[in-house]
């Protein structure tokens, strides 16, 4: 009852004269007489903070504990395979220098360089009954053939140009070069024959030419 | 605040100070091992790296014996086919036997290839092997060329025929096309494979 009949000096729109008495009670050495003690809430408060804390501890030493596991196993699995894989590495090693061989070889050969056996073979047989060849140049570059033919003027370049265009319809030599062209055709005026030159080109063999 | 109150404190709230002195300690531990984490991973990752490589090696290397067992056979066998540069009169020997079995006249045989055109080829990269160079010239019907290029191409030693020029052989060239086997000259620069 006395605290509602007390007059609060610090209530907005109270009076700022001094109480009528003077205020002698020592807060701090007074018993704390609310419902819940204010060292409840700081004990609490204190506790969830340190609960906190250790689960967040906890959590981080677990993820370590469970980090370092793993690299130890991970350790033991490698000092079993790393012999076997060193010797894999020495015979990998071997392999690469056998095989270097093979590739010189290879290169050696030349995959796809004319076989001029087969070549000639081709030639032979695709001569017509008036053609002869006289020359047959093979080198880097392609081949040259040079050859007469028996006939008039007239038949003659007919002849040599059915040849030209039998060249670039053979299975094997028209596969195998990219050009095949008449580049000469000339006239013998002491025996009338006439003499023609036919250049066959690969684009390989361009290539080769190109280099400086 | 001094010590003196916070003794105070202590005692008037003693759960509140020990939670206090704990949450402090493993506060300061949290933080003093948070960077633990961080290099753990990266180590498991570079051992993970490191493991994967390893099985990896072992993995790949499952059929390497039989491979490498199968490039040494090979390796072994071309090793047989090598011509020896220094081995003249073997070399020689060797174009002497085709041209008995196939009957054609070897009119000129020299070691050595053409000069220009090994310098034309440039600053000769090193090598396992070596090249060999012959220039042979032969002379022989049609049918005997034949047999004879590919005895050399199909032989026992790896060869590469650089040039070739087949003309008429002997006589002009109105009397050879007028016979109905004329006799061809053929002149090859060939190349075998030679051990270093």
């Amino acid at each position: 009852m006395l605290s509602l009949l007390k007059k609060n000096p610090e209530a907005a729109g109270g009076s700022s004269s001094r109480p009528w008495h003077p205020n002698f009670r020592n807060v701090a050495s007074l018993p704390d007489t609310k419902v819940i003690r204010t060292t409840f809430f700081i004990n609490i408060l204190t506790g969830l903070a340190l609960v906190g804390l250790a689960v967040l501890f906890g959590t981080q030493e677990y993820k370590l504990k469970e980090l370092n596991a793993q690299v130890q196993q991970l350790d033991e699995q490698m000092n079993r395979d790393r012999k076997p894989s060193e010797e894999s590495v020495a015979l990998f090693a071997k392999f690469q220098a056998e095989e270097k061989k093979i590739k010189e070889v290879e290169t050696f050969l030349g995959g796809n360089k004319l076989v001029v056996s087969r070549f000639l073979y081709r030639i032979g047989k695709s001569i017509p009954p008036k053609i002869s060849i006289s020359t047959l140049d093979y080198s880097d570059i392609g081949v040259n053939l040079r050859g007469l033919v028996v006939g008039t003027p007239e038949q003659a370049s007919g002849m040599v140009s059915a040849y030209e265009k039998q060249l670039k319809a053979d299975e094997e030599i028209g596969k195998r070069f990219d050009t095949i062209a008449l580049t000469n055709l000339s006239r013998d005026a002491q025996n009338g024959r006439l003499s023609f030159e036919i250049t066959l080109r690969s684009s390989a063999s361009k290539k080769e030419v190109k280099k400086p | 605040m001094t010590t003196k109150d916070l003794t105070a404190l202590a005692k008037k709230y003693p759960f509140s100070a020990i939670c206090g002195g704990i949450s402090l300690l493993l506060a300061a531990a949290f933080f003093y091992r948070q960077s633990a984490l961080p290099e753990a991973e990266s180590m498991l990752a570079q051992k993970t790296t490191e493991s994967r490589r390893l099985k990896s090696n072992i993995t790949n290397s499952a059929q390497l014996k039989e491979h490498l067992a199968a490039l040494e056979s090979a390796n072994a066998k071309v090793a047989q086919r090598l011509v020896r540069a220094g081995d003249l009169a073997g070399n020689q020997q060797y174009f002497y036997k085709i041209e008995a079995e196939t009957g054609v006249k070897l009119t000129d045989l020299r070691p050595g290839g053409n000069p220009a055109s090994a310098a034309a080829k440039g600053p000769v990269a090193k090598t396992l092997y070596t090249s060999v160079p012959y220039s042979c010239a032969v002379q022989g019907t049609y049918t005997q060329l034949l047999d004879f290029l590919s005895k050399l191409e199909a032989g026992e030693h790896f060869q590469r025929i650089l040039s070739a020029n087949v003309s008429l052989g002997g006589g002009s060239a109105d009397d050879a096309a007028g016979s109905a086997d004329p006799v061809l000259t053929l002149v090859i620069a060939v190349e075998f494979l030679g051990q270093s």
